[in-house]
């Protein structure tokens, strides 16, 4: 069943609609907010709060429009608030305090199985990522968690495609950079 | 339509990206198990699960929205009629010294306009009155010149 045909299964008073749906976008919607945030308890939260507003939205839900950008808009607003909201918390922290992912990696890096070179270059790319402007790493990661095209990416960011496609170029690049300066592969 | 260069970017970008999705590795995590029945128990408790009765919630919502809305539209224009038109009543007590000898009614218990007008028919008495007694000093001013130089006259005789 397309998604589509779930939510008017739900409009006619199926519950199990929802249900599918949501088990469905499990995995690529909370995989985006997880690895947006870099806290499980976090995605969590804005997992459940997404789809408490996607289905306050599904009333007003015109089934010619589709259905994953609606999703990704409203779990991509949340995440940016929630971002904002912690980035403004973070700066009451100690500066000189490494990031949390930094001096975990440091941790695990010690150890021997951890050096394998497809880990930590998976490690340099969250750590890179983490560090970009929120709109670069939304951009990264609905093209690498939710595989959306340019398109999909820019209707959900409500941008035309000729920002998205500058604002990708732009995080391809510090990612590069974050790369080089480590002494890394390019990955 | 995209341009030349717009394609090129894309191409570019799209080159990178595969290099970047081979390092990546999409999320396993999918959360607690139940995260997805956990979601749902939400969901039924904030009332959005029943899309019928969202819907007739939604309805419901909107009905008594409409009538609360139109309750205050109907409550606005009578109490804007009432400022304009509305009857007005009251008396005249205590009765002003100047409306001493004048016609006017005791009492009044009619519509605003009604009272307008009589203040103005009151209004123009005064303001024959007013000019009743400029004639009348002015006449007397001319008796009292009169009478200066008579006594002024039977001093000389």
């Amino acid at each position: 069943m397309t998604d589509g045909e779930l939510i008017r299964a739900w409009r006619e008073g199926h519950h199990w609609a929802v249900t599918r749906l949501i088990e469905r976008w499990r995995r690529p919607l909370y995989g985006y907010l997880v690895k947006f945030t870099g806290q499980a308890a976090d995605a969590e939260d804005l997992f459940q709060d997404t789809w408490v507003r996607v289905l306050g939205a599904l009333p007003r839900y015109e089934e010619r429009e589709q259905f994953k950008s609606l999703l990704f808009t409203v779990a991509n607003r949340l995440a940016i608030d929630h971002a904002r909201r912690r980035s403004r918390f973070r700066l009451e922290e100690d500066s000189e305090d490494a990031p949390l992912a930094e001096r975990v990696t440091a941790g695990l890096e010690s150890c021997p199985e951890w050096r394998m070179a497809g880990r930590q270059r998976e490690t340099l790319l969250r750590q890179a990522i983490d560090g970009l402007p929120e709109t670069q790493r939304s951009v990264v990661l609905l093209r690498l968690e939710a595989g959306m095209s340019f398109q999909e990416i820019a209707e959900v960011q409500g941008a035309p495609i000729g920002t998205v496609l500058p604002r990708m170029h732009r995080a391809v690049k510090s990612i590069r950079r974050y790369f080089k300066e480590r002494g890394h592969d390019i990955p | 339509m995209t341009s030349p260069d717009e394609r090129e970017i894309r191409a570019a970008l799209e080159s990178d990206l595969r290099e970047l999705e081979r390092a990546w590795r999409p999320q396993e995590e999918q959360g607690t198990p139940p995260l997805v029945s956990v979601t749902l128990a939400r969901l039924r408790r904030e009332g959005l699960l029943d899309a019928e009765a969202h819907s007739s919630w939604r309805q419901r919502s909107g009905v008594v929205l409409g009538i609360a809305a139109a309750l205050l539209a109907a409550f606005g224009l009578w109490q804007a009629r009432e400022r304009l038109a509305g009857p007005v009543s009251g008396a005249l007590d205590p009765r002003p010294a100047w409306a001493e000898g004048l016609e006017l009614p005791e009492s009044f218990d009619t519509s605003r306009e009604e009272v307008e007008i009589r203040l103005a028919r009151v209004s123009g008495l005064l303001a024959e009155e007013e000019s009743r007694q400029a004639d009348d000093l002015g006449e007397t001013a001319r008796l009292r010149s009169h009478l200066e130089r008579l006594a002024a006259e039977l001093e000389v005789f």
